[in-house]
């Protein structure tokens, strides 16, 4: 036996159950939902079975072996430069015709596979009886029925993945389109021939994609097809009056179609789909607003009075060990500073951002799994269509709700350069956890919680007015292409399986950040340092925003992390609690205004850095806070109207 | 022959032509919307994008924004 194996890259379509398969195969848990393209980038895991390893590789959806996007491109690069020696084709049960199109190009590139039929139940639920055995005869490759949501079949799963990693490789048949379009597929074939082993794909996966997308053909290859490429086309447009892009994808299609006929048996549904139902409602012109809206205001209202309900609740408890080493502030200032500093970074932490950023990952969590995202982007495509996007853009401007760095990520899903450089400017506008968890602290203290509501409509706007300016620039948008997914009931433990290690990835990476930084602000005010920083920032904050400079250096912290404006804040003030602030209603509201909408933090600027370049990344920090210091203005001028006419 | 967007809700058609770049038509293709397949339009609004099922092989839904649907040529099913 051997003891350690190859690579198994898992493939499927989106939505097909990779990423729920990869988590209940390792113990990494990626981020999973019923959205396509969620997994964006690769994760794999190593599977100790027996004293044998296998590294198993989570690649992201794609529909086929063509990449739309360059999430689909980490895919067929992945397969392209890496010793795959097993691919776990993941099918989604319930749409098998079209499922079956990728299992088509994945035995066309020709490296062994096993194929894991995900969702089983589903499909039987919507009449699709699949026979397994008859799948594994024509396919030629082992055929798992699994649940993955469920952890069935996944021990049969691996026992085969082990067998086949480690014995004999299994390859899937290739299998054969109509007489005509055959035939020429076999000339190119062996006009390959003498590349025979050469590149990672099949004779005649470079043959079948030479006809419809030529680019992921290896030069060399190309060179030698030139000539008889053009006598196909010829004769193609003779016969058929269409494309050779169309006339794989038709042969492929119904290929495919034949294949789910021979292996499945369709009977009635069972029963009418309650899923149905809820869409018309969900997607109706009119209603489906209704139920956008009831979406937001549920989301909103739970994360402001569970975080504020909690937040109360640990303020007692807070000031009491405050005050416990208090006396050390007299007697060893320096000690003090460090005490001081490192419980204001851990209460801030646990009293103040946790309570807000608890129900919100909770209820992305549980939404994600819904499919409800996807509707969501369906009903706003009419309104991103006005700010020269469209609704797929909303699934990134999602996970910027959680966190700005996997939303740039997700600007792969989008098909066109233009959409994802738009939609990675206009994200640092979106308020993350963090900055929500300032919005909704800092308010909800001071102002009430209405000003909340006014600062995320305010933020909607700026989006808005940002795309349309910024699309004036760009060429015209390709427009919306979206799988609308079955709803699903979300598995509650999977829920707050995902919150705690949410939770966790945040105390992890915010906490030592937290507490450091609140130690060295501490220093700072000590030996004077924060001074010079105030000085620097007094004419934003004093002069364009009429607020204390003593909140300069906290701006500083907030470009790491946002979290740290609302412990800063309590110390640059000199507080004890967010309640105790020295400032007035309308300086928070303009604070949060400024502090929701400036450079997003530092890890999101080196993100979209790495994946937009080093001038988008400037150009969008700038942007930031230029549009954040006009917006605080526009907001003190509007209170100073206001209190002039009052 | 019609665009899609002139499609009636709940109306079965057949699609004849995807006039679109060769990437969008790829696109399409790899999410199950063919040239010669039926599908029925799921809803009906004079905004927002056309949401359609195909009828053959049992897709999900697949919602198309309203500039890329005014390039989908479709024809009526009679049946």
């Amino acid at each position: 036996m051997l003891k350690k194996t190859g690579k198994i890259a898992i493939v499927g379509q989106p939505n097909a159950g990779k990423s729920t398969l990869f988590n209940v195969l390792s113990d990494v848990k990626t981020n999973t939902s019923n959205f396509a393209g969620t997994s964006v980038d690769l994760t794999s895991c190593m599977v100790n079975y027996f004293g044998n390893t296998l590294e198993f590789i989570d690649l992201p959806g794609t529909y086929s072996l063509n990449p739309g996007d360059n999430a689909e491109k980490v895919t067929i690069d992945y397969l392209e430069s890496n010793e795959v020696g097993l691919i776990v084709n993941v099918i989604d049960s319930s749409l098998l015709a079209r499922s079956l199109e990728l299992t088509m190009e994945l035995a066309e590139y020709g490296r062994p596979m096993i194929i894991a039929l995900n969702m089983f139940e589903e499909a039987r639920k919507k009449g699709i009886e699949i026979y397994p055995n008859r799948l594994e005869e024509e396919i030629g490759v082992p055929v798992i029925p699994v649940s993955a949501i469920h952890g069935k079949g996944i021990k049969r799963l691996i026992d085969k993945c082990f067998e086949l990693a480690a014995g004999e490789k299994v390859y899937p048949k290739k299998q054969k389109f109509t007489h005509h379009f055959e035939i020429r597929v076999n000339e190119l074939e062996r006009e390959i021939s003498p590349f025979d082993g050469q590149f990672k794909g099949s004779n005649r996966y470079y043959a079948v994609k030479s006809l419809e997308n030529p680019s992921l053909v290896p030069n060399p290859i190309m060179q030698r097809l030139n000539g008889k490429l053009e006598e196909i086309e010829k004769e193609n447009f003779e016969l058929h009056k269409t494309g050779l892009v169309e006339m794989v994808s038709y042969e492929r299609h119904h290929a495919a179609m034949a294949l789910a006929e021979k292996i499945s048996k369709l009977s009635k549904p069972q029963g009418s789909s309650i899923t149905e139902e809820a869409d018309k409602w969900l997607l109706h012109p009119y209603f489906g607003f209704v139920g956008l809206l009831l979406f937001f205001s549920l989301i909103f209202t739970t994360i402001f009075f569970i975080g504020d309900f909690l937040t109360g609740l640990m303020d007692p408890g807070v000031q009491f060990v405050a005050g416990l080493y208090e006396p050390l502030r007299s007697s060893s200032p320096y000690l003090f500073a460090v005490v001081d500093g490192a419980y204001q970074g851990l209460a801030g932490a646990l009293g103040i951002v946790l309570p807000y950023f608890l129900p919100l990952i909770f209820l992305t969590a549980f939404f994600e799994d819904t499919g409800y995202l996807a509707r969501l982007a369906f009903l706003v495509d009419v309104f991103m269509d006005k700010i020269g996007l469209h609704g797929k853009s909303v699934a990134a401007f999602i996970l910027g709700i959680g966190c700005s760095v996997p939303a740039i990520y997700a600007t792969r899903i989008l098909e066109s350069k233009r959409d994802r450089l738009l939609t990675a400017i206009l994200i640092p506008f979106v308020p993350c956890s963090a900055r929500i968890a300032v919005i909704f602290a800092l308010t909800a203290a001071l102002a009430g919680p209405l000003w909340a509501v006014a600062v995320f409509a305010f933020v909607l706007l700026v989006i808005a007015v940002n795309g349309r300016l910024i699309s004036k620039f760009l060429k015209k948008p390709t427009g919306l292409v979206l799988e609308i997914p079955e709803l699903r009931r979300p598995d509650l433990r999977i829920t707050f399986r995902k919150t705690k290690f949410k939770t966790w990835d945040f105390l992890k990476d915010a906490v030592p950040f937290l507490i450091i930084g609140s130690i060295v602000l501490a220093y700072l005010e000590l030996l004077n340092v924060n001074e010079y920083l105030n000085i620097f920032f007094t004419p934003l904050l004093n002069y364009v925003m009429g607020l204390p400079e003593e909140l300069g250096s906290t701006l500083v912290f907030g470009f790491f992390r946002k979290e740290l404006i609302l412990v800063m804040a309590n110390q640059a003030l000199g507080v004890e609690s967010i309640a105790s602030l020295p400032l007035t209603s309308e300086q928070v509201i303009i604070f949060v205004v400024f502090v929701t909408l400036y450079f997003p933090c530092f890890t999101t600027f080196v993100v979209i850095w790495k994946e937009f370049g080093g001038r988008t990344a400037v150009a969008s920090a700038v942007l930031s806070i230029l549009v954040a210091a006009g917006s605080a203005l526009i907001f003190r001028l509007i209170f100073e109207v206001k209190n002039l006419i009052i | 022959m019609i665009k899609l967007t002139e499609i009636p809700s709940q109306k079965r058609f057949r699609i004849l032509e995807l006039q679109l770049e060769p990437d969008s038509r790829r696109r399409l293709n790899t999410m199950g919307v063919h040239t010669n397949d039926f599908f029925v339009r799921e809803n009906e609004s004079s905004w927002g994008p056309v949401l359609i099922k195909n009828i053959g092989s049992n897709t999900s839904k697949i919602a198309l924004g309203r500039n890329l649907a005014d390039k989908i040529i479709v024809e009526s099913d009679m049946i």
